[in-house]
């Protein structure tokens, strides 16, 4: 296996789509760093330092010229983990919203189940401030994913997810925005992709609250969904 | 008249644009000019609508233009969507490419030359920070 930038063996890369989260990016990144040194920042478009703060905490940092969205992100981040030769890739949140312990409870999900994709799931573990209208919009998504994947989940967007080489590989996320979330549900069950939900934690603060997604953003997720599958 | 002399002065130019568009694509431009011929004949010739209309069961000549107005502007749309979606897929296959090919590690400066390549666009449109590389860069 390749050897990483900083010469450790590359087994696991922690990604992170971010937009303007100088604020907390290096906070983020420094906390994952002390567990997981292979972290790749995508700043997407970004107005503010994040690329400065996430370079300092020590990431590697790749920059979109402008703001493509969330997804479009993740997808160049993943890109990247997988020309680094990695055998694991976790998709953590920018906004400092997720635990970093967390990241071990997804490997160890994997290694048990010998799954393609963990999918971190507050619903079987605990989310801390969660306002009322969030979790009433997480449980109609968990339907709609019901009613168009057939997947049975609890928590249908979580940000913090572990995918293998495998599953990473065979995902192409078409859907630049908030929409991606329901795309790779999508794609991992037309690849027939194993996968197995695992309890973790998000903790809302009034930055995350202020920065994640509105119930407004619904309609638009539905509307990017519907038109994409136009489109293909 | 004077109505009747803008509407068909309008059509030619639409019709001249779309003859002119033929080379982007036969499609649009074909069915463009079509439809720009097909309205001159109707400003000049009204009562066509409605034996039209009459042959296809619609009854009225103004309903007919008005359905395929509408059926028109259905495939406008839908040719503009799939255009605009075409032009993202582009745009952010090549912010990929770009950000993959100018990866920064952690010591390099993202406002120094290692970071000029994939700086933000600014809202005008150029990078916020350009500078020229040195040859030893």
């Amino acid at each position: 296996m390749a050897e990483s930038f900083n010469g450790d063996k590359n087994v696991l890369w922690v990604v992170i789509a971010a937009f303007d989260e100088a604020k907390v990016i290096g906070r983020v990144v420094a906390d994952v760093r002390r567990i997981y040194p292979n972290i790749v920042v995508v700043d997407d478009g970004s107005k503010d330092g994040t690329a400065s703060e996430a370079l300092a905490a020590g990431a590697v940092v790749l920059r979109h010229p402008l703001n493509l969205g969330q997804g479009a992100a993740l997808q160049t981040a993943i890109r990247f983990a997988l020309s680094q030769d990695a055998s694991l890739i976790v998709t953590f949140d920018a906004d400092g919203q997720h635990m970093v312990s967390d990241v071990a409870v997804l490997i160890e999900a994997q290694r048990k189940a010998g799954v393609d994709v963990v999918l971190g799931s507050r619903f079987l573990g605990r989310a801390v401030d969660m306002p009322r209208s969030k979790a009433l919009t997480l449980r109609a998504a968990v339907l709609f994913t019901r009613l168009t994947t057939g997947m049975a989940l609890t928590d249908a967007h979580n940000g913090l997810r572990l995918l293998t080489r495998k599953a990473a590989a065979s995902l192409s996320l078409k859907q630049n925005r908030m929409a991606h979330a329901s795309e790779i549900l999508d794609q991992v069950r037309s690849a027939n992709l194993k996968y197995v939900e695992a309890p973790v934690t998000i903790s809302y603060s009034e930055y995350s609250i202020q920065k994640g997604q509105r119930i407004s953003s619904s309609f638009y997720i539905l509307m990017d969904l519907i038109v994409g599958r136009f489109g293909r | 008249m004077l109505f009747k002399i803008i509407l068909t002065l309008a059509l030619l130019a639409f019709a001249a644009y779309g003859l002119l568009q033929r080379r982007t694509s036969r499609l649009v431009g074909g069915l463009s000019t079509f439809f720009c011929i097909s309205g001159l004949v109707l400003v000049w010739n009204p009562e066509l609508s409605t034996e039209i209309a009459n042959i296809v069961g619609v009854g009225r000549g103004a309903d007919l233009v008005f359905y395929v107005f509408i059926a028109v502007m259905g495939f406008v749309g839908l040719y503009l969507h799939l255009r605009i979606e075409s032009t993202i897929r582009m745009i952010t296959d090549l912010a990929r490419a770009n950000a993959l090919q100018n990866p920064l590690y952690p010591g390099s400066d993202p406002d120094g030359p290692d970071g000029a390549a994939s700086a933000p666009i600014s809202a005008a449109g150029r990078p916020d920070r350009i500078r020229p590389r040195k040859p030893s860069d």
